[in-house]
């Protein structure tokens, strides 16, 4: 749709609708008495019953902002002690300290009531660990074209509504090692940019986008999708793990609105990126350097021939290109693959190993103290 | 004063008109003005021009709503500004987010085209939307401000703006669609 002629056409709009945009105020949110108190004695009831099971380990700091919400609306964690904290006890979503993540369920999302809402978020993936697909077709052997084996995710209804609007202009060429290292440098002037390690995430669900943003106290403009996902495998130290997290992707507005050629992921999906260390003010980890160092791993990727775990590059339609000088075998493919809906096909342009990535990772961040593990 | 006693004023052609009208409504015009053009000097030129465009039209006109009329001609003054520093490539900063404009205000015949039909579809549309959707709309392509802006007015996050614009266009495209009306 041209803007201009929106804004022309907007000219003429009739006096009543101007008059009542100069005046309007959004309502606020807000609960009854009554419910206040019924919330309240929820609350006490849970907390006694956490507390009762020994479990009550969870002090609760209400001062790290954009946590409060007095909406029931918002996807909540019904108590302190299922709010997802990683390894070090800081919780990456919520307000409370704790280590106790083996207690957190996604059922706790009281989900959402946006004509958005995915109806997913309250779903844990079945069928084991990867239940999204099942099929025994070699990577190797397509890498042009449609891969059967990655298509029809059934744990997706669709969804979806359009395409979040981007420039593909803006992207420039593609990214450089160097620039991708530059950029994942520690900074003391955007801490919450700083790395933590390389992950592979499994996607438990896509959160309610908007409500989740309401309750995060949005900083900034850009399209992104939040994701409860389980960290697998720290990559760099080679750990294994399985804590909850919530990771916010630069890509897309949820379910309904996606970017082309990078569709939400779907329950069960895994990928590789760098995320970033959660702190204060900003309690959920994000993922650093939107694209460049998103991988993506189909269920295919490990029955590869010679077992060897590759990773798959998202072209956003290929809009978007990887990082231009990898010093390491790259294979250029052109797959296609339905994640949460057959409108919005990935489009895979690369491929490349694991093993390969994470080696040259290692190498660089710890001549650079990038990361945790090697931060000085 | 009412604004019925202010018109009144105009169609006595009493200069008290004027001052009564930027008393009750100078702040309001300059906003917009400002708002479009992002030069406080330019905005307060296109106040003043306001002023005299209502002289020179009330009357004979007797507009029902002097709010949004008196809104709308400031609008539409300041959005000449705007094409004329289009058409010497020097794009306001208000404007630079709106992808196609640069070009589309240089082309001087597209302002020639009668909108009327369009504004009267689009005000239809906006009737049935939700309060939040019609308003962030008109907050962005009528008064043309940022998402940011608009955001910190009704405390919604950026990205629920984005969202409920890029609905809401969404929803007008289809509409328009079924009304004939291209777009």
């Amino acid at each position: 749709m041209n803007e201009y002629k929106l804004i022309y056409g907007a000219g003429f709009i009739d006096g009543d609708l101007v008059c009542e945009a100069i005046d309007y105020k959004p309502k606020k949110i807000s609960l009854a008495p009554w419910a206040c108190a019924a919330a309240a004695v929820v609350v006490v009831a849970g907390a006694f019953a956490v507390w009762s099971r020994g479990l009550g380990k969870v002090p609760v700091d209400s001062s790290i902002p954009g946590t409060s919400t007095a909406s029931g609306d918002f996807p909540q964690f019904s108590t302190t002690s299922e709010y997802p904290s990683n390894s070090s006890g800081n919780i990456m979503h919520g307000t409370a300290h704790g280590n106790n993540t083996s207690d957190y369920h996604p059922s706790s999302f009281s989900g959402g009531t946006s004509n958005c809402d995915p109806g997913y978020s309250t779903s844990e993936p079945s069928g084991g660990e990867h239940s999204a697909s099942s099929s025994s077709v070699s990577t190797s052997d397509i890498s042009v074209g449609s891969d059967p084996g990655l298509t029809d995710n059934p744990a997706y209804t669709d969804q979806f509504e359009g395409f979040a609007e981007e420039n593909p202009a803006a992207y420039g060429p593609p990214p450089t090692c160097e620039e991708i290292m530059n950029n994942l440098a520690p900074r003391s002037d955007y801490p919450e940019y700083n790395v933590d390690s390389f992950y592979i995430v499994e996607v438990i669900s896509a959160l309610p986008n908007e409500k989740y943003m309401e309750m995060a106290g949005w900083r900034d403009g850009y399209y992104d999708t939040v994701y409860h996902v389980r960290l697998v495998e720290d990559l760099i130290s080679g750990e294994k793990l399985d804590r909850s997290v919530c990771v916010r992707l630069p890509a897309g507005l949820g379910a309904c609105i996606q970017t082309q050629g990078d569709p939400t992921y779907a329950p069960g999906e895994r990928f590789a990126a760098v995320l970033t260390k959660p702190c204060e003010g900003y309690d959920f980890v994000m993922t650093v350097c939107d694209y460049a160092l998103r991988y993506d791993l189909p269920q295919q990727a490990f029955t590869e021939k010679d077992e060897e775990t590759m990773l798959y590059f998202r072209g956003r339609g290929l809009a978007r290109s990887p990082i231009a000088d990898l010093p390491f075998d790259a294979e250029e493919i052109n797959i296609t693959s339905t994640f949460s809906t057959p409108q919005n096909p990935a489009t895979y342009i690369q491929k490349i190993a694991l093993g390969d990535l994470v080696e040259f990772l290692r190498e660089e961040w710890q001549k650079r103290g990038i990361s945790s593990h090697f931060e000085n | 004063m009412e604004d019925a006693n202010i018109i009144e004023l105009f169609f006595q052609r009493s200069e008290q008109a004027i001052s009564e009208t930027a008393a009750k409504y100078g702040r309001l015009c300059e906003s917009v003005a400002y708002r479009i053009i992002g030069i406080r000097e330019d905005a307060e030129e296109c106040v003043n021009d306001t002023y005299l465009n209502v002289w020179n039209s009330v009357p004979p006109k007797r507009p029902d709503n002097f709010r949004a009329f008196i809104c709308r001609i400031t609008r539409n003054l300041s959005l000449t500004r705007v094409k004329y520093y289009a058409a010497k490539k020097r794009t306001p900063e208000s404007l630079v987010s709106f992808s196609e404009l640069e070009g589309t205000f240089a082309d001087h015949t597209q302002f020639s085209d009668g909108g009327e039909e369009l504004g009267r579809a689009m005000s239809d549309f906006l009737r049935t939307q939700s309060a939040d959707a019609r308003n962030v709309f008109m907050r962005r392509y009528w008064f043309l401000e940022s998402v940011e802006d608009i955001s910190k007015r009704y405390a919604f996050s950026q990205s629920k703006v984005k969202s409920l614009l890029f609905r809401t266009r969404e929803r007008l495209k289809k509409y328009l669609e079924k009304e004939g009306i291209e777009i």
